[in-house]
Formats: structure tokens, C-alpha cells, sequence
């Protein structure tokens, strides 16, 4: 994950569990090369407020994790950001806003369908 | 965790658009009335020395045909990650796509560049020729009849292609949207084979950002349309790679 929030591990952890991911593993900081070492199965970004291109750093995760479940957690709920993110190479767009019960929701969603859209993009 | 952009990380940014020489320049680019399109092009590594190369269209427009669109782009995905050739990476698409039952139909190329032996090794379910510019001109590379799209038949399986790209040469990969905007394919076409060629010899400049503009094709688009480009490098650095 990165830049997670201290406050919102837990409720991310206890989702990627019950998404049925095991063993959620949070990490400082990490290179772009190193995490296409490790191969994570899922993985949860924090873009907001980061100070490279957000789009490409997505594009260049997919070009190191191509079958990686790549989720984008933010605040920006926003449909031209979540279109953005999905073209980049994300597969879902979670709402910072959203509880873990949504958030598993949209975990579980990802893992099945291949896609997720949280609906606060969309009502926006 | 952090996703920092130390040394290492900018290495990684260099080659990623610059990839065992080869140079790789994506487009994509919404019909100017969709807020959601069926095309998609991407590049991911599978190898040190291989990378693939994504690009299809999803048959109509709005939410559903964007969603099918991640999932076959997915599909792909997970086809090339398992290890399978591209004819076997597509079949296995097509097969998800007619199991899914919602009548989705999609055009792809699906290919890994091989930048040791500078081979293309591709497939190509009902979509556009790719289009090779160079020395010798430019010609696109159609084999016989073309395989069926996916998504239309659970038996279609592309056929495996494997073309040499010479040293300089510009590979080109695009959906409809690029040769169909003046509703002319042969026109499109023509207008393609120029732009390449003008990409082809600017070889300081990222191609498909070339083509974009010598087609005149940002917001005047009917339809959605997505360019991939890959440049073979010159002799001299193929000695010293």
C-alpha cells in the first residue's frame, strides 16, 4: 500500500481478510522495482497528494505487476479520476469515505469480476 | 509504504518507455461525446527481454461496454502472466468472453516484443493489421484471412504470428478509431502510412504522440482510438545490448 494512512489499516486490513486475501502485509516504503520482485496478488494505493504524476506511477506499476489486483484508495471521488485510474491499469477505485463493509464489497468485487467502481464516484 | 521515486525508480521510468531498446509510446484517446470507451493499449513486462504488447476494443460505448473492457483487458493479463503464447492467451479471452453470455464482442492484438531477437510474436482476433514503417516503406502485416473477433465463437483461436522487426523500424499498433475518423478505411489507411512514415524518420520524438498529431486526431473523434508504438533500435545499439 502507499501512503496509507496510520487509521486506516485496520479497517483495510480486516477487509482484505475478508475479501479472503491472507496476511495483509503493510510496508513503509518500497521502489516501483522492488514491489515487481515481491509480485504482491493485490495491491492498495494511496495516490492523493503525490508529488509525481499519479497516472503514471499507476502505468508503471502495471508495467511491473500485469496480474496484479491493483486498487486505488482515495478521497477524490471524482468520475473523471476513477476512468483515469482504470485506463492507467487499475482494476478497482475505493472511497476513502466508505466503510469496511463497502470496501470488502469492492475488495471481493475486484478479485471476481476483474473490476470495481465504488458507486460515490458515479453519484457525484 | 511509500512508493518512492528514488534512483532506482527513475531507471525504471526510463525503461519503461524505453525497453531493451525498443522505444514504446502509448495513446489513447476518447471519442470527444463518451465519458467511457471500449479501447485500451498497455505495455507490461513479462521477461527482462520480453515485453507485451495490449491493445483492443470492446464493441460499443458507455458503462457496460467500459467495464467489459477491464475485464478482457484483465483477461489478457492473466492469459500472458500465466505463460501462455498469444494465440493461447487470446483463445483463452475469447473463451471467458463467450462465457460471460452478455454479447460482448472485442478486437485485440495481443503480442510480446522479444528484444534480444527483435522478433514480434502476435496474434490478432478480428482487429486492424499492425503496420510496420521503415527503410523499405511501410506495409501492414496481414496474413490470409483474418481471425474471428472475440468473443463470437467458443472454437476461434488466432493464429501465432512471429515477424522480424528490423533494426530502426516502427511497429504500430491502433484500434479502428484511427483509420475509421473520416468514415474512409482506404483513406484512413493512407493517412496511417504517412504519419508512420513522418514518425518514423522524427526518431528523436515518441511516435505515437507524432501520429496523433499528423492525423489531427485529438478531440475530433467519433469513435474512441488507442495507438501503441514500438521502435526497434539502430544496429549500433543492438551490438551493445
Amino acid at each position: 500500500m502507499a501512503r496509507i494512512e496510520p487509521s486506516a489499516v485496520p479497517l483495510l486490513a480486516e477487509s482484505l481478510t475478508a475479501a479472503g486475501q491472507p496476511a495483509p502485509v503493510f510496508v513503509r516504503q518500497l521502489a516501483v522495482t522492488e514491489l515487481g520482485l515481491l509480485a504482491p496478488g493485490v495491491l492498495i494505493l494511496d495516490l492523493d497528494g503525490l508529488e509525481t504524476d499519479p497516472l503514471e506511477m499507476l502505468r508503471m506499476l502495471r508495467f511491473v505487476l500485469p496480474a496484479c489486483m491493483i486498487a486505488v484508495y482515495t478521497n477524490v471521488l471524482e468520475e473523471p479520476w476513477a476512468l483515469a485510474c482504470h485506463m492507467a491499469g487499475a482494476n478497482c477505485l475505493l472511497s476513502k469515505a466508505s466503510d469496511a463493509e463497502q470496501v470488502t464489497l469492492g475488495l471481493r468485487g475486484s478479485l471476481q469480476r476483474g473490476c470495481y467502481t465504488d458507486p460515490s464516484f458515479t453519484a457525484a | 509504504m511509500t512508493v518512492v521515486r528514488d534512483a532506482e525508480e527513475l531507471d525504471f521510468v526510463w525503461t519503461s518507455s524505453v525497453f531493451g531498446g525498443f522505444k514504446v509510446s502509448t495513446r489513447i484517446m476518447p471519442a470527444h461525446s463518451a465519458r467511457r470507451g471500449g479501447d485500451w493499449c498497455e505495455t507490461f513486462a513479462l521477461s527482462k527481454h520480453v515485453v507485451a504488447l495490449s491493445i483492443g476494443d470492446v464493441c460499443g460505448h458507455g458503462l457496460a461496454a467500459f467495464e467489459a473492457m477491464l475485464l478482457t483487458r484483465q483477461f489478457v493479463r492473466d492469459g500472458a502472466a500465466w505463460g501462455l503464447d498469444p494465440s493461447q492467451t487470446l483463445a483463452q479471452v475469447n473463451q471467458a468472453l463467450c462465457r460471460e453470455e452478455r454479447g460482448f464482442y472485442a478486437t485485440a492484438i495481443f503480442g510480446l516484443l522479444d528484444t534480444r531477437r527483435n522478433t514480434f510474436t502476435f496474434a490478432n482476433a478480428g482487429h486492424p493489421p499492425p503496420l510496420l514503417a521503415g527503410a523499405f516503406g511501410e506495409y501492414f502485416l496481414e496474413f490470409g484471412n483474418g481471425d474471428l473477433l472475440l468473443g463470437m465463437s467458443k472454437a476461434a483461436i488466432a493464429q501465432l504470428h512471429v515477424v522480424t522487426i528490423p533494426a530502426e523500424t516502427l511497429l504500430v499498433l491502433y484500434t479502428d478509431g484511427i483509420i475509421e475518423r473520416q468514415r474512409d478505411v482506404i483513406l484512413g489507411q493512407r493517412q496511417l502510412r504517412n504519419a508512420a512514415t513522418l514518425a518514423y524518420r522524427s526518431s528523436a520524438l515518441s511516435a505515437a504522440p507524432v501520429i496523433e498529431r499528423q492525423m489531427f486526431l485529438a478531440g475530433s473523434s467519433h469513435d474512441d482510438a488507442a495507438l501503441l508504438t514500438a521502435r526497434a533500435p539502430s544496429p549500433r545499439m543492438y551490438s551493445t545490448l
